[in-house]
């Protein structure tokens, strides 16, 4: 019998600004780390949606099936939700102004094996009616309610993942789409009711009351952390300590609700150069994957400050408490919804080695951090490798792209890892110029000096690989075409052809590529890396 | 006799008459009794004129014989020479008394007595059929009245055997209840089955809601039980059970061809055979009186199988009794088909018909498509037709499933009638609300086509040739698709009955929007080169924006119309809210054409972009006017059903 009595950890607008005092000793060990983070954000005084936490002490009882520790579940499932309601003005189970909620895992470290978070719990089909009433997307509510299926039918009931990608995988044929995002509201209204059929003849529909599904996930979710490649990764890491995972119940927030919202990801500091200044991109009418797929070319803080000055003010008001907070650039994930600011997300920034130094420079100019904090932030940066660079003279360029990671390089074209690799291995410098970057090519993005891609945005996986790696990096270039003949790929740059082996030159800066191989001009950043010298050993 | 026995005697069931017969001997024993005793009564007189004349009418009245010739027979006799006696209607007294007296064999003939057979000789012995005329002889008289053992044998020695006999088979023979069953002459072993029956019949009797019927006979005849039951009160109408062995045979009479059809019907989940359906005319009956005869038999596997198909076959009479009135209350609605699928699906989950009937039948759905659905059902247009076979058929089963339980439940009538009336209603608003899905569905592609438009543009880089090609074909399939939806809900709503109607103009003008959408997507594919279409990109994407907003206005009003049919006034509002948000935002639209159109006709030389660009914000701003007249018809079907005059 459990001794226990455990309230639900609230996070929320109404609670922001509490002093210290209340709810003390609650930590990522009690809630887990993104649920830690949220907190802070939130006590920060910066709007999060809001959520709730059962703790990870419970994780143990619910495992061994106690009685009493089940019931204090199903308490602070009511708690908090009405908590929820309150801050959200929505209703749980309401078919009208449905509230929607996420569910997902947390322990104090990430883990293989822990449960997949489950989107718009809450929903059902008489709700998706509420969510077009409250939204006037009916695609939205339609693809809404095929993801809640989805998620709760593999993560929760454990119905395999092919019953849902194979009905998926037709219907995507037999519309002729690229993809489920390309998907219309018609189609997505048949998969729902293709889902639903499917899962009740394998009986296990998703349960129609909305406070069974949230019950049925916050169980899974504390049973998955008994999953056998959860252990196993524990023992494996003398991880035996931790007691467990938290379970967080979060409002849905949509970002593609419609033109007075959006989603984003913003730097807190240019990420190539580390110069200060919000560095943001930002698609309307998007969730975050939206941002990061390049499907759509996002705008960038600019964008935000046209339609909507209050948000992109609180925006940039938010991104720079927290990097004070953090003590460190910040990678913030934040959404829009009918012109109200959220924020998801935060961590350390991805930055390139040129950034990583102006970054501990500045933190420690302004007395946010001491030297040696300085040189900590610093360690795993090769200070030798950091060069400036430009290309000698003018020269007009044969195209433009999005400029994704500094430096200005000219190598040889290579339109596949394999051949960027080799090139590299014979010592000749590579651009690697692809039409997508793939995480396969991760390896290529590596051997090459640059990358050249043709789709892609700043915050595509390109540019994010090719910063951590400081190689130069211009993608969106859309005057790039494609050909294959007798087996042989080939690249037209507007009316030019350009063969494997050809030279090439890219400013990643600038995102203008050149013709044929032009002079390199370095720079070392000789006054920072004085500044760091001079913080001792 | 009665059609009944008629009927029994001919499937050659005379066990189960023997109570019958047991009576009818007894009164016949009372009339010849009488008989005779008019005759020697007559006789008396005819000797004796001046002894004054003995009145017979009490007597004969308790008989049933309050006939004034056989006072008159007495009256009227007169002596005649030889010491014959005139007796008027003698005749007549002669072939009566023949006919009483076989009548008193016919139980001991019934139960296979070795007397019957004895009886019938003596009878015929007497030759009482040959005597005819009025006059009497001393030994005619001696013949039929004379009780001396001595002489030959008399009607009068006849009647009083027969009727010791009679009483002796009375005392054999009694009759007991069961179960609620009359029963005689039964085996020990034939209880169990007869309180099976008797279970299944008691378990759905309520069913028949007070209708006379279903009384239960068995008797043991041989190697058989049987069991007959009367079904409700009709003639003809007859089910006559066997039992032998494990053998159930089952043998139903009835002088419709569908009721019978009905009833072999409601034993598809037994195992049975059944012999085909053939007509008859039992012997003795009016003209006319043909039936149709079916004979089924299950062989059981077991005691407790045999039981349990009695009890099923027990419960199953209920749902005989005023079946074809029942099916002819149904008619008016749905198809003869559909009628009897009813009213099996009716006595498959025990509710029956006869709750329907009893709470009016058709005058109770009449009444109730006046007073709720005026106006939506056009006069003269079948249910079916109005609703959909599917939502009719629906609809009826519900209503007498709710009268049935209902009237068990013992509650009013009156509330019974509103709950029909609430449900006709509910069926009615139910088919528009089928259009307004479809409606939200066309939205929804409106929407999907909006966005893509505007997605693409959003850059305000403008459309390269491959980009344009896809956009075109992806917009093609969605206006394709929003065709399908249109001709369905026209169909729906144009059909001959003319459901949903007024949301007609809703549709028509969500159609044209997809057209102009599909239309500006067209334009925009086939421009020139992309370098032209950036200097248009922006102020075009701006125009799809708002088109965007004005399609999730009128989705946000559709899905708040759904919601709540019945007019709750926080749905009413949200949904005046939307129309109202699509009304704006054509406004907007309008402004955005206006100021596009301004900036290319300004900025503009190449007559190629700017017509691209003219031709796609004109298309754009027409979807939007379509949408806006699309919500304002909403809007006054909506006010429409607040206006206060309706119930």
């Amino acid at each position: 019998m459990s001794e226990i009595e455990v309230h639900p950890v609230l996070i929320g607008r109404s609670l922001s600004g509490k002093t210290a005092s209340d709810e003390t000793g609650v930590s990522a060990r009690d809630i887990g780390s993104k649920a830690a983070q949220l907190r802070l954000m939130s006590r920060l005084g910066l709007r999060v949606p809001p959520a709730f936490v059962l703790p990870t002490a419970l994780c143990g009882p619910v495992n061994r099936s106690d009685e009493d520790a089940l019931r204090q579940v199903r308490d602070a499932l009511t708690m908090g939700i009405r908590f929820l309601e309150q801050e959200t003005g929505r209703v749980f189970g309401d078919p009208r102004q449905p509230l929607l909620v996420s569910v997902r895992s947390g322990a104090e470290r990430s883990m293989p094996g822990m449960m997949d978070t489950v989107l718009n719990v809450g929903l059902n089909e008489a709700a998706v009616y509420g969510l077009m009433r409250l939204y006037g997307d009916p695609r939205l509510a339609w693809d809404s309610l095929r993801r809640l299926q989805q998620g709760y039918g593999e993560v929760v009931a454990g119905i395999g993942a092919g019953v849902f990608e194979e009905r998926l995988a037709v219907l995507v044929a037999e519309e002729g789409v690229a993809a489920d995002a390309d998907l219309d509201s018609e189609s997505l209204e048949r998969l729902a009711l293709d889902y639903r059929r499917a899962m009740q003849g394998i009986g296990k529909p998703l349960p129609v009351d909305p406070a069974e599904q949230l019950e049925r996930a916050a169980l899974a979710v504390y049973r998955s952390w008994e999953a056998p490649k959860a252990r196993e990764y524990r023992r494996l890491n003398h991880f035996e300590d931790l007691t467990g995972t938290a379970v967080t119940v979060q409002a849905m927030v949509f970002g593609n609700a419609g033109g007075a919202s959006g989603a984003g990801v913003a730097f807190s500091r240019d990420p190539a150069t580390g110069a200060p200044g919000v560095y943001a991109d930002f698609l309307f009418d998007a969730q975050g994957e939206d941002v990061v797929s390049g499907r759509r070319l996002p705008g960038d803080l600019s964008l935000l400050e046209r339609r909507l000055p209050h948000v992109a003010r609180e925006l940039v008001a938010g991104i720079a408490q927290l990097e004070a907070a953090q003590k460190d650039m910040q990678d913030v994930e934040f959404t829009v919804e009918e012109g109200v600011l959220y924020f998801l997300q935060t961590r350390a920034a991805k930055r390139t080695p040129r950034a990583a130094l102006k970054v501990a420079v500045d933190l420690v100019e302004a007395k946010t951090l001491t030297p040696a904090e300085g040189r900590a932030l610093l360690a795993g940066v090769d200070l030798d490798k950091i060069v400036l660079t430009r290309f000698a003279g003018e020269e007009a360029p044969a195209a433009t792209g999005i400029p994704a990671s500094p430096g200005t390089v000219a190598g040889r074209a290579a339109f596949d890892s394999e051949t960027a690799t080799r090139l590299a291995g014979q010592h000749e410098p590579v651009i690697l110029i692809r039409h997508d970057i793939a995480t396969d090519d991760v390896a290529g993005i590596a051997a090459a000096s640059g990358t050249l891609t043709a789709a892609g945005n700043r915050t595509a996986h390109a540019a994010v690989v090719a910063r951590q790696l400081g190689r130069a990096c211009v993608v969106g270039c859309r005057a790039l075409g494609f050909a294959k003949k007798d087996g042989r790929t080939s690249v037209t740059i507007g009316d030019h052809t350009v063969s494997s082996g050809d030279w090439l030159s890219i400013d990643g800066s600038s995102g203008a590529v050149y013709l044929g191989r032009r002079e390199v001009v370095t720079v070392r950043p000789e006054a920072e890396l004085a500044i760091v010298a001079g913080w001792g050993a | 006799m009665t059609v009944k026995t008629g009927i029994v005697e001919h499937l050659g069931e005379k066990a189960i008459l023997v109570p019958d017969l047991l009576a009818g001997a007894l009164q016949a024993n009372d009339r010849a009794k009488l008989r005779m005793t008019v005759l020697q009564e007559a006789v008396a007189h005819a000797r004796h004129p001046e002894a004054g004349v003995r009145s017979l009418s009490g007597e004969l009245r308790a008989a049933g014989m309050d006939d004034p010739a056989l006072e008159e027979s007495i009256r009227g006799a007169r002596l005649l020479p030889e010491d014959a006696v005139l007796v008027p209607g003698a005749d007549d007294l002669v072939s009566g008394l023949r006919g009483d007296i076989e009548a008193m064999i016919a139980p001991l003939d019934a139960v296979a007595a070795p007397s019957a057979a004895d009886f019938s000789a003596r009878l015929q012995q007497l030759r009482l059929e040959e005597f005819s005329g009025e006059t009497v002889g001393d030994a005619e008289i001696a013949t039929l009245t004379s009780a001396n053992r001595e002489g030959r044998d008399t009607a009068h020695l006849l009647v009083m055997d027969l009727h010791k006999a009679l009483n002796k088979l009375s005392t054999e023979v009694s009759v007991e209840t069961l179960a609620g069953a009359h029963v005689l002459h039964i085996a020990d072993d034939d209880r169990p089955r007869i309180r099976a029956f008797m279970r299944g019949v008691d378990r759905t009797r309520g069913l028949a809601f007070g209708h006379p019927g279903l009384g239960t006979t068995a008797a043991r005849s041989g190697e058989r039980l049987v069991i007959q039951n009367d079904i409700g009160t009709t003639d003809a109408h007859v089910l006559v059970v066997a039992v032998e062995a494990g053998t159930v045979t089952i043998t139903y009479t009835d002088i419709h061809l569908r009721r019978a059809q009905f009833f072999v019907g409601l034993f598809d989940s037994w195992k049975m055979d059944w012999v085909p359906l053939a007509e008859r005319k039992a012997r003795g009956l009016a003209e006319g009186a043909a039936f149709f005869l079916v004979t089924g038999s299950y062989t059981s596997r077991d005691e407790n199988d045999c039981q349990a198909f009695l009890e099923y076959l027990g419960s199953r009479i209920v749902f005989l009794i005023d079946w074809n009135k029942a099916r002819k209350a149904l008619q008016p609605f749905v198809s003869k088909s559909e009628a009897v699928r009813l009213l099996r699906q009716a006595a498959a989950e025990d509710y029956g018909h006869r709750g329907f009937l009893e709470l009016g039948g058709a005058e109770l759905l009449f009444d109730a498509i006046q007073r709720s659905a005026e106006g939506r059902i056009p006069y003269g247009t079948r249910l079916d037709a109005a609703l959909g076979a599917t939502q009719a058929y629906d609809l009826l089963a519900r209503v007498m499933r709710l009268s049935s339980q209902g009237l068990a439940q013992r509650r009013s009538a009156r509330l019974l009638r509103d709950e029909v009336r609430a449900e006709l209603t509910q069926c009615v608003v139910s088919v528009e609300r089928e259009i307004l899905d479809i409606v939200l569905r066309q939205l929804g592609l409106a929407r999907d086509l909006a966005s893509m438009i505007q997605d693409a543009l959003s850059d305000g880089r403008g459309l390269n040739r491959e980009a344009a090609q896809r956009l075109s074909q992806r917009a093609k399939h969605l206006e394709a698709k929003a065709d399908v939806l249109t001709v369905r809900a026209r169909e729906m709503a144009e059909g001959p009955m003319g459901r949903g109607l007024r949301f007609l103009p809703i549709v028509n003008g969500i159609e044209d929007a997809v057209d102009e959408l599909e239309e500006a997507v067209f334009v925009l594919s086939i421009a020139p080169d992309h370098v032209a279409t950036e200097t248009i990109a922006r102020p075009l994407g701006e125009l799809a924006r708002t088109a965007v907003e004005c399609c999730s206005g009128l989705v946000r009003a559709v899905a708040a119309a759904l919601q709540a049919p019945a007019g709750n006034r926080r749905d009413t509002a949200d949904t005046l809210e939307g129309i109202e948000d699509a009304v704006q935002a054509e406004k907007q639209a309008d402004a955005a054409q206006r100021a596009a159109i301004a900036g290319f006709i300004a900025d503009i030389d190449c007559a190629r972009t700017l017509t691209v660009g003219v031709e796609t914000a004109r298309a754009i701003e027409t979807s939007t006017d379509r949408i806006a007249h699309a919500a304002l018809v909403l809007r006054h079907c909506v006010l429409d059903d607040l206006a206060p005059w309706k119930s």
